[in-house]
């Protein structure tokens, strides 16, 4: 009897041990809540960009036709002409150019939402906390994002960003079936975004890139009004204030 | 008497209402042109060929983001989760949209004549800006709620636009009016206390004032000064939040409203681009606000 009781409890301390072995060894998700926690705060770009280059050092490989669409753009700018840019009419800067202002953003996460609080405008992006799309509404600007923490990498994949939000600040185009995953994650103290584009009907091969970021301790979000800042003003109110 | 400058003070007059009148039909007519620049799922709605958003499959799932498949999470459906049992923790998406025990959506015990007595403006050439800062900070709407021991951010699901409290400071002297406002705040018990001042655009909804024929806002002054003590109740499922305006600058009388705020971790927030809307229906940034 007594020997029984010892091999069941033996028995079911090894399941025990199985079972929480097999967790432990889980491929992805969470390594603990407090590494996440470490992404919070506020964080900046480490170094200004204009034109978002691949990780091999060149230029996105563009296709002819959005190749002679960027090109123009950029002379454009040269120029300063920025009146192709959707952004001259405070329109949201989208993903990942948000992420490259020159400004400092907030990043918080939680279990059903991250959010990305940016000082430009006061735009804020959601990336929903889950494995897979819902139903499409958009397309948007900053696009439809799902995330999922893979150990201490967050995961976030990204479709149906509309085609007027451009992906760098020269104008760097893409078409609404680009697909944008964003990886996450701490390295020696920074935030680093690496960045994996697909999207067949503008560049003739998927392409990385990253982006660093570095913790602004004490910097604090101010407030960004763009139509304030550019004085942009509304056809409708001119002519009211014309016949006052 | 001479009645001429008076009759073509009336002339005027009619002429800016007609003028007027012509923009909102204009507002209330997008071209084929506007309602192709709106988003898909709106396009339906705008062209009046439908009453509700239209939706659409993803895709084939998330290509190249990880596990999906069948049995996920899926982003359309978050797990309705409980909210947290800490009744300091608020983090998490709360709704006004939804009734429920205690007080449902909207504001009750509002003072009406105090609210009166912020006035009303009609907004200039400057001002227009304003169309699009949608009331941050103090009306009441589905709100996603961030919080470390030191902040509180409330970002505005109708424009997603952030709001950002500072927990255990003084008000700082002198701060230079925002549309957010200058908020610090404390924890009295399990009660976040904040205090709201230095604001500037208005409070309640940009409409049409038929007495004067033109658009009005409610102007705050940057000595109004905003109350808030914010409590979860109900088991953490609700928050209330009780605010009280007060500014001794002026004449306004002070009121209070309450607002209830449901846990609705599910609740679809999309992006609703003010400055997108207003260029797509070609008056410029007041079309959505002047529809209400």
């Amino acid at each position: 009897m007594m020997r029984n009781f010892w091999t069941l409890l033996g028995v079911a301390l090894g399941v025990l041990a199985l079972l929480h072995g097999v967790r432990w060894m889980g491929a992805a998700g969470p390594a603990s809540a407090n590494a996440h926690l470490a992404f919070d705060g506020v964080w900046q770009i480490e170094a200004p960009l204009l034109e978002l280059k691949t990780d091999a050092g060149g230029r996105p490989p563009l296709n002819p036709a959005a190749a002679a669409v960027y090109d123009q753009r950029r002379a454009a700018r040269q120029g300063g002409d920025v009146s192709w840019d959707p952004a001259s009419k405070c329109k949201p800067l989208g993903e990942p150019r948000a992420l490259m202002q020159d400004e400092p953003f907030e990043l918080f996460t939680s279990d059903l939402r991250t959010g990305f609080l940016f000082q430009w405008n006061r735009l804020a992006r959601f990336v929903v906390m889950a494995d897979r799309h819902g139903p499409q509404l958009g397309p948007f600007y900053f696009g439809e994002s799902i995330g999922r923490w893979d150990h201490d990498t967050l995961v976030v994949d990204v479709i149906n960003v509309k085609a007027n939000a451009l992906l760098d600040p020269a104008g760097l185009p893409h078409s609404e079936d680009m697909h944008l995953v964003e990886r996450f994650s701490l390295e020696g103290g920074k935030l680093v975004a690496r960045l994996h584009v697909e999207d067949p009907a503008t560049y003739t091969a998927p392409w990385d890139a990253t982006l660093t970021f570095v913790r602004k301790p004490g910097v604090r979000i101010r407030e960004d009004v763009c139509p304030e800042r550019l004085q942009l003003t509304s056809d409708f109110y001119l002519l009211q204030n014309a016949l006052k | 008497m001479d009645r001429s400058p008076r009759l073509s003070a009336l002339l005027l007059a009619a002429l800016a209402l007609m003028a007027q009148r012509a923009a909102l039909a204009q507002i209330e007519k997008p071209s084929e042109e506007d309602i192709q620049a709106a988003p898909k799922g709106f396009q339906g709605l705008i062209r009046g060929t439908s009453d509700k958003i239209q939706q659409s499959s993803p895709p084939g799932g998330a290509p190249g983001a990880g596990p999906g498949g069948p049995g996920g999470p899926d982003a359309a459906k978050v797990v309705a989760r409980q909210p947290s049992r800490d009744p300091r923790d608020f983090t998490g998406l709360w709704s006004t949209e939804r009734g429920g025990p205690g007080g449902g959506p909207g504001a009750k015990g509002a003072a009406p004549s105090g609210f009166a007595a912020l006035g009303t403006v009609t907004p200039t050439k400057v001002e227009v800006s304003r169309i699009c800062l949608v009331d941050v900070g103090i009306t009441p709407a589905t709100t996603m709620i961030y919080q470390t021991p030191t902040q509180v951010d409330f970002v505005y699901a109708n424009e997603l636009r952030a709001r950002r409290v500072y927990l255990n400071e003084k008000m700082p002297r002198d701060p230079a009016p925002t549309y957010a406002g200058t908020a610090v705040g404390h924890w009295e018990g399990n009660t976040l206390v904040i205090e709201t001042t230095a604001l500037k655009g208005s409070l309640g909804q940009v409409g049409f004032d038929v007495e004067t024929g033109s658009f009005a806002v409610r102007l705050v002054s940057p000595t109004l000064r905003v109350t808030e003590r914010i409590t979860k109740i109900h088991d953490g499922a609700q928050l209330e939040d009780r605010r009280h305006f007060e500014d001794p600058a002026t004449a306004l009388v002070p009121f209070d409203q309450v607002t209830t705020y449901n846990y609705d971790p599910g609740a679809q927030v999309l992006e609703t681009e003010c400055e997108d809307f207003g260029d797509a229906f070609g008056p410029g940034y007041a079309a959505p606000e002047a529809r209400r």
